[in-house]
Formats: structure tokens, sequence, C-alpha cells
């Protein structure tokens, strides 16, 4: 039979690995992985879980996690392993990698003298390993152990161990969920996982080797519209670095960032787009910075953007996403919908 | 402690869901694969582990059943843990499949069996039944769940989606991924508390089945999981109610018990500092009765430091209606433990399962064949006409009506008769002397040359001796055991262990309107308290038995420490003399 053949191939790798394991071959993951993981705790909206899971990426608290609407609480609170409750300030959002950067925070309790209320730590944390000559993970693979800490279904309270999950590492490989799955704006690439991770209160779970080093973060939900199967991946290190550098200035080129500005290195038309929400926003121009290329090549307020250098843009994270990849002397071509036409632009890079 | 809600296991109506087939055919593949891989002269360990799980897959397999209703509709899992048969399964599933005391159970063997259903335990979601057949039957043991760390090797055996069709269980294999759960139950009831969550695939139908640990003892019984929206099937989050939590409630369900569970009847909660305070102690309540108090600070609970007020409730869950507790508080700055007996939780429960008289004998029965073996060696043994010994009571210092240090008294029986205490001075002339006659429910003192001020529970202690006493003369076949009654589970706290092991107790009503209740481990067999109370004036007297060595072939407590009623002494036994 035909599934015989398929469900060989995984189990190969599967059966002789963990008998590697029975004598505790992953006590070493977990003893790292487990006090490096934050329990989050903010806004429910509808069937949206209230609670997730961030990374510690470093000793003074800062925090990743995915892009929710958990994190759009007025409080969000995090709890680390030792039960200690934080507020958790969003420090970035990444709407094209779906990501977030948190920052721990002393709980407020009111009273307190405002001066040493943003010393918290030191807390254990996972070097992201993001210095310049940061390459991928090369040490994982396919066939190789990882375990999964988090809180899914928030099983886990106050200074309760996260929930693991062990699995295989099947693959690293691009996800490009745009055409069989819900709107899932991140395209990059991720690591293919055989436990079942995709739960609510998952994504933001740290993924470590058997070694307990960070090998990737579990990332949103990705369901199939298809089969209404879940995707189990994580994102991996070096895309989590990406961000992470954006994110804090770390990296040399970008290194005098505002910490809420988009990078320096891409193309800046100065169209700024409708804001909503998170997903599936139709990339409607709401202003246009006056002076700035866009305007002198003729976009308007209200053009719906079609196209952008021949791709289509089928939302405001795929054209924030296609934006970030060219390079700023570079010539954009835009078409929109204005009314009933379709107009082609032309916008000539702003001269420096 | 809201929870996101999950999901009994049972499966009524079978939707054989393509994930169950795909499921059904990994494992076949599995298992065809791990005997492949083996290289030939197998020496590297991973090959030796791997075959050691596989054998201990073979060894333990046969002890998991499927469990059918008579229709053979639906069902769920279970396992057995004694070569007759007794078996452990879910509450759900004996409620869903056995509306009629009745049911099957396929071994692995292929062969159906009928099984009954003996006492359940519907707040920790526990039911225990007997294959009617004669065994032996293939039976795993149960393993100590307390041992359980993160990360060690989860093995689940049961019956998802009603797969098999020649009852062998199917296999699934991983982690524990999380220990000291707590997942909340409806109304009281089918509450998971202390529980261990695993990442072994578990479904629909493995209700009731074992959780193994890597050497292939029961650390625990599956009965539910973590669901998201797609369905009610596997998502990686297991959970199974430990086996040690599980041990203290199978002498209760064993005699056909309703099995209740304990409550302190006080809750505590979390103060700015983090420190455990009781901010509820009900009125009346045992904990009240113990002198504990709202505001107090909680330290540990039966030795077991409390971090949070879910881990209080965590653990609070895994006890027995009517154990002693040793509770440590700070009150006031003072540190103090006092032993309480819980309350029951959810006093109104019923159970569709009435008590069975049958079930109940047969289980007192087994007692005291465990009883005879444990005291003259095995079950056949020539047992003695009659017995005397010396003994020498001790009074505490500065206990009620201990104007002396010591006196000292025999106290000797001969076949049926009396119980006589005589007691002896210090220069060896006899005292006054209490008699206890069984028959007659009478007790007689027999003051020759001074008052004797008998304590009242002193005649209650005394013909708890000549029960006790009968039982040992006495083959099992001829004592009267329409008089007795096995009353579930007890502790013993006597040597003041965390934990002084879990006893059978044993109910006989002495005289009027007292009952006594022998507590006999379950383990070993020996009687190791005793506690006798007095119905209308509720004295109650406790009687610890220790120092237990062996005298012409019988092995018996030489020492017993008695408490309650104002009287403390302790009764040392000597001078053993058996009439053959």
């Amino acid at each position: 039979m035909r599934w015989a053949t398929i469900a060989r191939y995984p189990l190969i790798a599967s059966l002789i690995a963990p008998v590697a394991a029975l004598g505790g071959g992953f006590d070493r993951a977990i003893d790292a992985v487990v006090p490096r993981v934050v329990k989050l705790y903010g806004l429910s909206v509808g069937s949206q879980a209230g609670y997730g899971t961030g990374v510690l990426v470093s000793s003074d608290g800062l925090v990743l996690t995915v892009l929710s609407l958990l994190i759009d609480a007025r409080r969000v609170r995090a709890v680390t392993s030792d039960g200690t409750v934080y507020e958790a300030e969003v420090v970035r959002r990444d709407p094209s990698r779906q990501l977030a950067l948190l920052r721990l925070k002393p709980p407020d309790h009111g009273g307190e003298a405002a001066g040493s209320r943003d010393a918290v730590g030191p807390f254990p944390y996972f070097d992201l390993k993001c210095g310049a000559d940061a390459t991928r993970e090369e040490s994982l693979r396919p066939g190789d152990w990882v375990i999964a800490a988090g809180n899914p279904f928030k099983v886990a309270e106050g200074a309760e161990p996260v929930s693991i999950a062990h699995g295989v590492f099947s693959a690293r490989t691009e996800l490009d969920a745009r055409r069989q799955v819900k709107e899932f704006p991140y395209r990059g690439d991720v690591l293919v996982i055989d436990a079942v991770t995709s739960n609510p209160g998952a994504p933001g779970s740290a993924v470590v080797d058997l070694e307990g080093r960070f090998v990737g973060m579990i990332g949103r939900e990705v369901v199939s519209n298809l089969t209404h199967t879940h995707f189990n991946y994580a994102v991996p290190r070096d895309v989590l670095c990406e961000f992470f550098n954006e994110a804090t200035g770390a990296m040399p080129r970008a290194a005098s960032a505002a910490i809420a500005s988009p990078s320096e290195a891409a193309v800046d038309p100065g169209i700024r787009l409708t804001r909503t929400g998170y997903r599936n926003i139709p990339p409607l121009v709401d202003r246009v910075r006056r002076g700035s290329p866009a305007e002198l090549a003729g976009v308007r307020k209200d053009d719906l953007i079609l196209s952008l250098n021949g791709k289509s843009v089928a939302n405001a994270e795929e054209y924030d996403e296609q934006l970030r990849s060219i390079p700023r002397d570079r010539p954009l071509d835009l078409v929109v919908r204005r009314g009933r036409s379709i107009v082609a632009i032309h916008i000539e890079p702003e001269k420096r | 402690m809201c929870k996101r809600p999950t999901f009994r296991l049972t499966l009524l109506t079978l939707a054989l869901s393509l994930e169950g087939a795909a499921f059904g055919a990994v494992l076949a593949a599995a298992v065809t694969i791990a005997r492949g891989a083996e290289p030939p002269d197998g020496a590297d360990p991973v090959s030796q582990a791997e075959r050691r799980r596989v054998e201990m897959i073979q060894r333990v397999g046969p002890s998991v059943v499927c469990l059918f209703d008579r229709n053979q509709r639906g069902g769920g899992s279970g396992v057995l843990i004694d070569p007759e048969g007794y078996g452990l399964t879910n509450y759900h599933v004996v409620a869903a499949i056995v509306e009629a005391k009745g049911g099957l159970a396929g071994l692995s063997d292929g062969k159906l069996h009928d099984i009954e259903v003996l006492g359940t335990d519907p707040t920790g979601d526990v039911a225990m039944f007997r294959l009617t057949d004669a065994g032996p039957f293939p039976y795993a043991s149960l393993g100590d769940s307390d041992a359980v760390r993160l990360g060690d090797t989860a093995v689940v055996m049961g019956n998802p989606f009603t797969l098999s069709e020649d009852y062998t269980p199917s296999v699934t294999l991983g982690l524990v991924t999380g220990v000291h759960r707590y997942q909340k139950g409806v109304k009281g009831n089918l509450t998971y508390t202390d529980c261990i969550q695993v990442d072994a695939s578990v479904n629909p139908g493995n209700s009731g089945g074992p959780l193994f640990n890597a050497a292939g003892e029961v650390i625990g019984i599956t009965g539910r999981i973590s669901v998201n929206t797609r369905g009610r099937y596997n998502v990686g989050l297991g959970y199974a109610i430990s086996s040690n939590q599980i041990k203290r409630f199978i002498p209760a369900m064993r005699a056909g018990l309703l099995a209740r569970h304990g409550t302190l009847q006080a809750t505590v909660d979390a103060d700015n500092e983090g420190r455990i305070v009781f901010n509820r102690v009900a009125a009346d309540s045992n904990a009240e009765k113990a002198g504990i108090h709202r505001g107090d600070r909680l330290l540990a609970f039966d030795g077991v430091p409390i971090t949070s007020g879910n881990h209080y409730a965590s653990l609070l869950g895994t006890y027995p209606a009517d154990w002693p507790v040793p509770i440590e508080i700070d009150q006031e700055g003072q540190r103090r433990t006092s032993i309480v007996r819980l309350d029951a939780v959810n006093p109104k429960l019923k159970t569709p399962f009435a008590p069975d008289r049958d079930i109940n004998i047969r289980a007192v029965e087994r007692v005291l064949r465990a009883f005879a073996k444990a005291t003259l060696g095995s079950a056949d043994a020539r047992r003695p006409m009659g017995w005397k010994w010396t003994v020498v009571r001790e009074f505490a210092q500065g206990a009620a009506g201990a104007a002396k240090a010591s006196e000292c008294y025999e106290v000797s029986q001969t076949g049926d008769g009396p119980v006589r205490m005589q007691r002896r001075y210090e220069d060896g002339s006899p005292g006054p002397m209490i008699t206890y006659d069984d028959h007659t429910a009478t007790q007689r003192v027999d003051a020759t040359s001074e008052a004797f001020d008998m304590a009242p529970d002193v005649g209650m202690v005394l013909s708890s001796l000549y029960v006790l006493q009968r039982w040992m003369l006495e083959p099992v076949e001829t004592i009267d055991l329409t008089k007795v009654t096995h009353g579930g589970a007890d502790r013993s706290v006597g040597e003041g262990s965390r934990d002084g092991g879990i006893l059978n107790v044993l109910e006989w009503p002495v005289g009027q309107n007292a009952v006594a209740k022998f507590g006999l481990d379950t383990e070993s067999g020996r009687l190791l308290q005793l506690r006798v109370r007095d119905v209308p004036s509720g004295a109650e007297a406790t009687v610890d038995f220790l120092d237990y060595r062996s005298v012409g072939g019988i092995t018996w407590p030489h020492r017993m420490e008695v408490r309650g009623a104002g009287l403390e002494y302790r009764d040392v036994l000597s001078n053993w003399e058996l009439t053959p």
C-alpha cells in the first residue's frame, strides 16, 4: 500500500534516534530550554487564545514572540520559569515576518519609585548569535531530534515548567503559503518538524537541538484551506536574527536605526498604507508624503496597489515585504487601481 | 486554575478517520522496522536500547485489554494489575459502556472475557474491574509515579479508534512532557490532579489504558487529551492519572466501594510576598478542629513545601477522604504540624454502581489471607490454640491518669474464650482483672483489692484485640466474614513517616455501639493500626502496632502505642507464650 512507503522514511530516523534518548538523552535540551521561555498572557479575541509563549533572548529581558492579538492588550503579562510576573512592553512588530520583540518590565505595583522600575534580570537567555558573521544554522540536519518548549493550552501556570514536545527536524524549506492556505504573509525559510506544535498558545515556543542549542521558534498557526491540516514548523534562528538585528540596531549597517523605523537600506517612496489590523489588509494608499518620490510620480490617496515591479501585491504586508528587498537607488514600477481605471506609475528613486 | 477544556476519550461511536488509519499504518510500520533494523550482532548501544524496548513492549503488552460493552460497540482500554484478573480503567469508560455492570474485555491472545465492575472513583476518573473467568492472567505492576521526570520515556498502550480487531494493543512512544499537572474536572468529578503529561499519541479509545515507563511499569492511566478546534484527537498533549494516586484508592475500589477524595475544606492564596496563606477555613471542618485559622501560612502539605495555590489543589486532589495528612503551618510566628484527617469532597456524590456485598466480602477474604500469611508465614501454617503475653504499660509523661510510670499486665486467651487482662503488682501479686467476652459483648471488671480506674477506651481496645486474635487463630474459612466489612483505604502515620504505607481497612462492630477499624498494610499484610470509636460518646482510641518480631514461627508486633480518649501509653509486649 502506498502509505507504507510514505510512512517508512520519516520513521527510520525517528526509530533510531529515540533509543539513543531512552537513557535520558533529552535531559540536556530540556534543562536548557525550560528556563528560557516565558508564559505570555494578553488580549483574547474570539477564537484567538489570550495566552502564548516567548523566548528570552537577552539577560535584561528581551523576549521574542510571534505577532498576535495577545500582545495588543493594554497589559501583557509575562511569567518566567520561577513564577515571577512581569509586564511586557512591545518594542517592535514585524508584520512581514509575523514576529514581535517584547521587553520585560517590573510588574506595576503602583507605589514604586520610578527610578528603579526598569531594571530587571539578569535572566537566563538564548544568545541568538546575530553578529555580522551570523550564518545559517548548519548543524541541524534532517532526521535530528528537536525539542520544543512552550505553553500550549496554558497547561502550565506560575512556576510550573512549560510543556515540551519532541520531534524530528524534517527539512528546511521555503514557506509559500499563499496559494493553498489561509492568508499568511511570511514567505521565508521554515524548519519543518514532525511533532504537533501547531496548538493554541504554542507559537513563540523555543526549539532546541539535543544539545540544547537554540535553532528556531514556533511560528504562527498555518492551516490549509483545503485539508484543514496544520503545518508544524519553526522560524529558523537566522531569520529571527534578521528581525532581532533590525529591532535592536545590532547590525553594523543599521547601527543608528531608531527602533521603530523601517530599515534604512530599503527604498522608501513615501507611501503610507491604510492600517486597520493585521491580516489581509488591501494595499490601499492612505497618505503620500509631501515632496516624496511617490508624490512626484503622481501616486494619490486611495490608490489600490496591484503590483510592484511586476509582482502582484495581495495585501499591505506583501507590499512592505517586497519594498524591503528593493535597494533604495532603484526605480519602482507600480500598477494601481484608481476608481475604475488601472494606472501604471513609474517612481524614480530619491536623489541623494 | 481556569483551563481550556479538555475532553474525555471514550469512543462511543466509532468514526474511523483518515488520521486514525494513517496512525495505525505508522504503528505497523514502526514494529516492522524496529525488528528489521536490528543488526545481527546487536552490540551497539542503540540496538541494545531498542531491543530492550521491544522486549518490554512484548512483555507487558498482554496486560493491556480492550474494553467493550456487551454489544461490542465503542470502547476503551484497561490494564490488568494482578494475575487474578483485577484491572484498572477510567471511570468514564465503565460509566459509558457498562451500564448493566457487565461488559467485555478482549485480551491480546484474541479471547474475550466477561468483566465485572468493582469500585469506582468518579472524582479521579478511575474504576476497577475484574475478569470473571479464572486466571492466571498476564498483568503489569504499578510503578512509582513520583519518580517520573520531565523527558522520561513514555509508552502508551491501548485501543485508539478501536483499531484492534484481535485485541492486541496499539503502542505509541513519546516523552513525559509535563509532571504535576492539574486538569480541571466537571463539577468536581473527572479531575486530573498531579497528573502526568505526555506527547506520545493518545486518542479516543486509549481511555483507561496504561502509561508505561521504560521499565514497563504502569505509571499512569491515560484518559484525557487537550484538543484543538480541529477535532477530538491527539495534538501532542495527553494526560495520565498518576499511579501513586491510584494506589491510594485501589483498596476501596477493589472492595466495590465508591472511592471518595479528600478535602481540607480550606483554600489558600499567595499573598503579596508570595507566601501561601489560608484565606478560608470552613466552619466545622477537620482543619478548623485541628486549629488551622484564616491567615495562617501553609508551609508544607504532607511534607511537600507548597509553592502555589495550584500546587496545593493539585496535591490535595490525590488523597482519599478520611486520610491523615500532616499539615505544617506558621501561626503567628509559631511553626507547628497537625495531622488532619481530610473531609470528603462532594459528599453527596452518587454512583450508578451500588456497593456490592459479595465484592466486599471477597476483598475482606483477600486481606485476611494476606494477614494470615504475614503472621504465620503461610496461609496453611498450623495455628496456635491460645496465647499469653506480658504487657508492660508505660504511661506518657504528664498524661492524664498517669500517677505511675508503668503498670504490668498479663493478657491471655484460649481458643474461643474471653480475653483476660490480669494486673500484676511489682511484687508479683495479682491485681484486678478485666475480662472481655465477645460472644456476649460483655466486659467484666474483677476488682478484688482496689478500685480499678479503667478508661472507657480500654474495653474497646481489648475487644478489638479479641477480634484480632480470632483472625490469627482461626483459618480464614471458619471466620464469620459477614461481620466484617472492607472499609477502603487508610494510611499509617505511626512511625512519623511521610507516607507510612497504604492500609486496607477492615471494620468490625465491637460491643453495642463501637466500631473497630483495623488497618492492614497493603504490601506486607501486617496489622499496623487500629482505630476504635465508640459511636454514642465519640470517644476514639488509636493503636499503632510496631516492632514486628518473629516468635515461635509467628510474626507479631512487640510494641503497641495507644492514643486517644484521655490515655497516652505504650504497651510493650514480652514473654510470648503460644499454646499449641
